[in-house]
């Protein structure tokens, strides 16, 4: 069963390597992802599928609104040539890159080391968590106690990746007030009725998420996402642009020294070990902290695209 | 050699990903590659260990079939990273071909000069 | 202790771009680099006093994250602190915006993060945030091309620490751990053969950051990029590439039953040579010591593969000196474009008659990259040639000689008198102009001014860099012993012989670059080589398929 899932997997991404037109790329790429989502499901990891899920979705709408936006009039996008090209051509650019590529591959597969999986960091892992850091989802303990360093360096990831964006994308031109864009047809009421009814749910099921990230799969960042995702509908549906850059990124790096704050006091100077009964709201707090920097993330992201030079 | 047949298509994704690399025409293609090359890894990381009917490591009474967390929260953080920067080539991607009026790699490389 | 070594940075970094002004992040700035490099220098002499080790939140065995601080890597982090407070004086001149320090902040934790830990995938995390904050500062004028030099950089950086976090998932795989001293103990126990992939796809993606021979497309691009800021363009040189090598020495331990040591000190050569032709060809004063670094590289890996007696240390106190001396020929080089108004090479003549200070500096710095006596470069150049066969020697000696040739050509800046090259005051106009227009989009960022005379605190930071490399030069051996302990000394003997290979190799320089460098035309068509992109990707596959071929058919 899984293998005909991995099968259709590999084929949608060959699709989506493959494509030439922009559409089909995003299209081929979302059913790539899903199907990885739905597999990693199976193995057995719903934390990882659900922030697959998250990122996909995330990234199907960005990508949908940066082609839509700025490739329309680039004219150069590649091409398929006009005719039928000689055998010589043709293998330069297609055979031998896959004959290179295969053999690497076939290299790769025969230094293969053996399989033996040592499992001693799992078993300590499984046998330990609930003692050290709490809660009842080893993964979200993993990544919120015995790693935390490495979820800063996450979290200070999609920090700069906010700073870049605004910083590369700010233009005179687009004033604050002259970014709003109408780039969504307001036209087709089943739509706008749909969102206005999912719009909700989605906040819902964000804050669900965040505040049972501990005990079941999930946690600060799929609910950062699910929760940026209900202001990307609030825009897409009453197309309202009343977000401050300046402050939103001042806070959002705010909420960012917060959590290191609280990662060192809890973790790195070690109160978990003296006050236990302060380990779940310790998660709590991270998780909270972790969907508050990601939304403000996303929705910075995302209005700096639709703002971004308009044409 | 003994190896998963799960971690067989990775690696596979991960070869197609870097021939779609070394042929991508255009800046679009290469990105789209990462992205599949970043979950060809994550499809890796996650099979480690894979039995049928295994079950996540959530809960109390789970039984000995249960997945390894660590590579779970380490991909967690991976797939975070790569649509950062996902989300940075983009911009970086707009921004020059505003400026030059094309993505492709060569007339990129050929018009930085002027 | 150790993490808020990483954690103090990022934070000081938040403060400016939250609380200050960008009058006021730059004095702030210079303050908290002082506070940093005197704590950095702290713990250097208590790594002398032993290895430190902090396991954060004091987790049981390898669960959490454990960070470590021998001599090596404490050095290496006094090192980044004091190249980042050099470059911040330089930079105190120019009004760069809070967003500025607040990137050179973050980079300064992050690198100092890389130089500390002991666990596999916090060197990803910290390499690929690194890779972003890296990209976005080379484009922080968003300059046409520097924004394609970024983008290079960061799509190839995070290709190749793909390949990393494979071979990642093979070592814990493997041997159930993330740790790196944990797991080399594991993978001591386990035959070769099955460490030869992980290995393979590991050093491909540390090697890309390493810039070695078929890996180094992106080196030129993001250490030259025009119109990057001085500083950062001295740090990548600086510091930034040390960070590839270090985590190179990291992993060569990690893998006890391979040694691949004929391997890279073929590469290495290979790349040393390749560098300094590749850097011969170009008039880009820019480009032209970006290569050479990649030279530097190359020689820097040769002499960590070679089993010499002191190679080792030679070849850590070459890295050592070279941030010193090429930082100061980066920050040269912006100083000279900016009053001169260009990057050619052979426009800017008489820069002693004119700028007496930055040619004095200059003159400090290249001798010690060509390793001339007294200075530092003769004295890691001599431990890396201790005692080595004779054929390592002479390729050591062929690469050297063409630095020199190299520098040669660096060096005709300095001579000539000032009016053979008329100055150019239209072209600095349109500089000017164009650089108005750029920062007149962001607020954050201030207008530069143009002048004609060199600002006093750029001044006194290159001389300090050239009395550097002097005082490590005579002070070389003792020097040496300081830093990483061990107990070292310079022949007299031997030490002359070597003066006197250098008095050959640069009568020999200057007679080649005469007559057959300077009016070379097959070294112009040279200039252009570059991999692209996609030549990159395939170098990728096919660098990472040698190593597997070299190590599993080859080498027992």
């Amino acid at each position: 069963m899984i293998y005909v899932l991995l099968v259709f997997w590999i084929i949608s991404g060959i699709l989506a390597i493959q494509a030439r037109k922009l559409i089909r790329i995003i299209v081929y790429l979302a059913i790539f992802s899903t199907i990885s989502a739905v597999c990693f499901f199976v193995f057995g990891a719903p934390d990882v599928s659900m922030a697959e899920v998250a990122v996909s979705s995330f990234s199907t709408v960005f990508l949908i609104v940066c082609f839509e936006k700025y490739f329309t009039l680039v004219t150069e996008v590649t091409k398929d040539p006009p005719h039928k090209e000689k055998l010589s051509k043709r293998a330069r650019k297609f055979i031998l890159p896959a004959c290179f590529t295969a053999a690497i591959a076939l290299l790769f597969v025969y230094f293969l080391p053996d399989g033996t999986v040592n499992t001693y960091l799992r078993d300590l892992y499984l046998y330990r968590f609930r003692l050290d850091v709490g809660g009842e989802n080893a993964a979200t303990s993993i990544y919120l106690g015995y790693r935390v360093y490495d979820t800063l360096f996450e979290a200070l990831m999609l920090l700069i990746s906010v700073v870049s964006v605004a910083h590369m994308s700010w233009r005179a031109e687009t004033d604050e007030t002259d970014a709003h864009f109408a780039g969504v047809t307001k036209s087709d009421t089943v739509d706008v009725y749909t969102i206005r009814i999912l719009c909700p749910a989605m906040l819902i099921f964000g804050v669900y998420l965040i505040l049972n990230g501990h005990i079941s799969p999930g946690g600060g960042f799929q609910g950062g996402v699910a929760i940026a995702s209900f202001f990307i509908c609030r825009y897409l549906i009453y197309d309202v642009y009343d977000v401050r850059f300046g402050k939103i990124m001042i806070f959002e790096k705010m909420t960012f020294a917060t959590l290191i704050i609280l990662a060192v006091l809890f973790v790195f100077l070690g109160v978990y070990i003296q006050l236990p009964q302060l380990r779940i709201p310790y998660l709590l707090a991270m998780n909270m902290l972790i969907a508050m920097k990601v939304a403000f993330g996303f929705i910075i992201i995302f209005y700096r695209y639709i703002a971004f030079e308009r044409r | 050699m003994n190896f998963e047949i799960v971690e067989l298509f990775a690696i596979a994704m991960f070869f197609i990903s870097l021939f779609g690399l070394i042929t991508s025409k255009g800046v679009i293609k290469g990105i789209i590659s990462m992205i599949t090359m970043e979950i060809a890894v994550v499809m890796f990381f996650l099979s480690i260990g894979f039995q049928t009917g295994i079950l996540p490591p959530i809960g109390r009474d789970v039984g000995d079939n249960v997945a390894d967390p660590l590579p779970q929260a380490l991909m967690i953080t991976a797939i975070i990273i790569g649509v950062a920067v996902t989300a940075v080539n983009m911009t970086m991607l707009i921004a020059l071909s505003r400026q030059f009026k094309t993505t492709e790699w060569d007339i990129l490389k050929k018009k930085k000069m002027e | 202790m150790l993490p808020y070594f990483v954690i103090a940075p990022i934070l000081i970094a938040i403060f400016l771009y939250a609380f200050s002004s960008n009058k006021a992040a730059k004095t702030i700035a210079i303050l908290a680099q002082f506070i940093l490099t005197a704590f950095s220098i702290r713990l250097f002499f208590q790594a002398r006093e032993g290895e430190l080790i902090t396991n954060i939140g004091n987790y049981e065995s390898i669960m959490g994250i454990i960070l470590r601080a021998d001599t090596i890597s404490a050095v290496f982090v006094a090192l980044t602190a004091i190249s980042f407070l050099i470059a911040a004086l330089y930079s105190y001149s120019e009004n760069e915006g809070k967003l500025f320090w607040f990137l050179i902040f973050i980079w300064q934790g992050l690198l100092i993060g890389i130089f500390l830990t002991r666990d596999l995938f916090n060197i990803f995390v910290l390499v690929e945030v690194a890779a972003v904050v890296v990209a976005v500062l080379i484009m922080y004028n968003r300059d046409n091309r520097s924004m394609y030099d970024g983008m290079f950089y960061l799509m190839t950086g995070i290709i190749a620490m793909q390949f990393y976090l494979f071979g990642l998932g093979y070592v814990y795989r493997l041997t159930g751990a993330l740790d790196m001293e944990v797991a080399a103990q594991v993978l001591s126990e386990i035959d070769r053969s099955s460490q030869i992939l992980p290995y393979a796809l590991i050093i491909t993606g540390i090697g890309l950051k390493c810039a070695i021979l078929p890996l180094f497309s992106w080196l030129p691009k993001a250490h030259g990029s025009p119109s990057a800021p001085t500083c950062v363009s001295a740090l990548l040189s600086g510091v930034h590439i040390k960070s590839g090598i270090y985590l190179y020495m990291r992993v060569q331990p990690l893998f006890p039953a391979i040694d691949a040591s004929e391997f890279f000190l073929v590469v290495g050569i290979i790349t040393g040579i390749t560098g300094f032709v590749l850097a011969m060809s170009q008039s880009d004063i820019k480009l032209l010591l970006a290569y050479s670094t990649i030279s530097q590289v190359g020689l820097i890996m040769a002499s960590l593969s070679i089993s010499g007696e002191y190679a080792q240390v030679g070849a850590l106190y070459q890295a050592f000196n070279h941030s010193l001396f090429k930082a100061s020929l980066f920050m040269c080089a912006g100083i000279l474009s900016k009053v001169y108004g260009t990057r050619n090479v052979d426009d800017i003549r008489g820069v002693i008659r004119r700028f007496p200070v930055i040619g004095a500096a200059m003159i400090m710095a290249i001798l010690g990259i060509t390793g001339a006596p007294l200075f530092n470069g003769s004295i890691s150049k001599y431990f890396i040639m201790y005692g080595t066969t004779w054929y390592v020697t002479w390729l050591l000696m062929i690469v050297n000689l063409g630095t020199i040739i190299v520098f040669v050509r660096f060096s005709t800046m300095l001579f000539g008198r000032y009016d053979d090259v008329k100055e150019d005051s239209a072209l600095l106009r349109r500089m000017q102009k164009m650089d108005t227009d750029v920062h007149r989009r962001d607020e954050t960022v201030a207008p530069r001014n143009y002048s004609e005379s060199v600002p006093k605190n750029k001044q006194f930071v290159i001389i300090v860099l050239g009395l550097v490399c002097l005082a490590g030069g005579i002070f070389g051996s003792q020097f040496i012993t300081f830093l990483w302990g061990i107990e070292v000394s310079v022949e007299t003997a031997g030490y002359l012989e070597k003066v006197a290979i250098f008095a050959g190799s640069v009568a020999v320089g200057i007679l080649l670059y005469r007559y057959v460098v300077a009016k070379n035309v097959l070294l112009r068509k040279l200039r252009g080589i570059d991999f692209g992109f996609r030549g990159t990707c395939a170098a990728l596959g096919g660098f990472f398929a040698a190593v597997l071929i070299v190590l599993g058919f080859f080498a027992k």
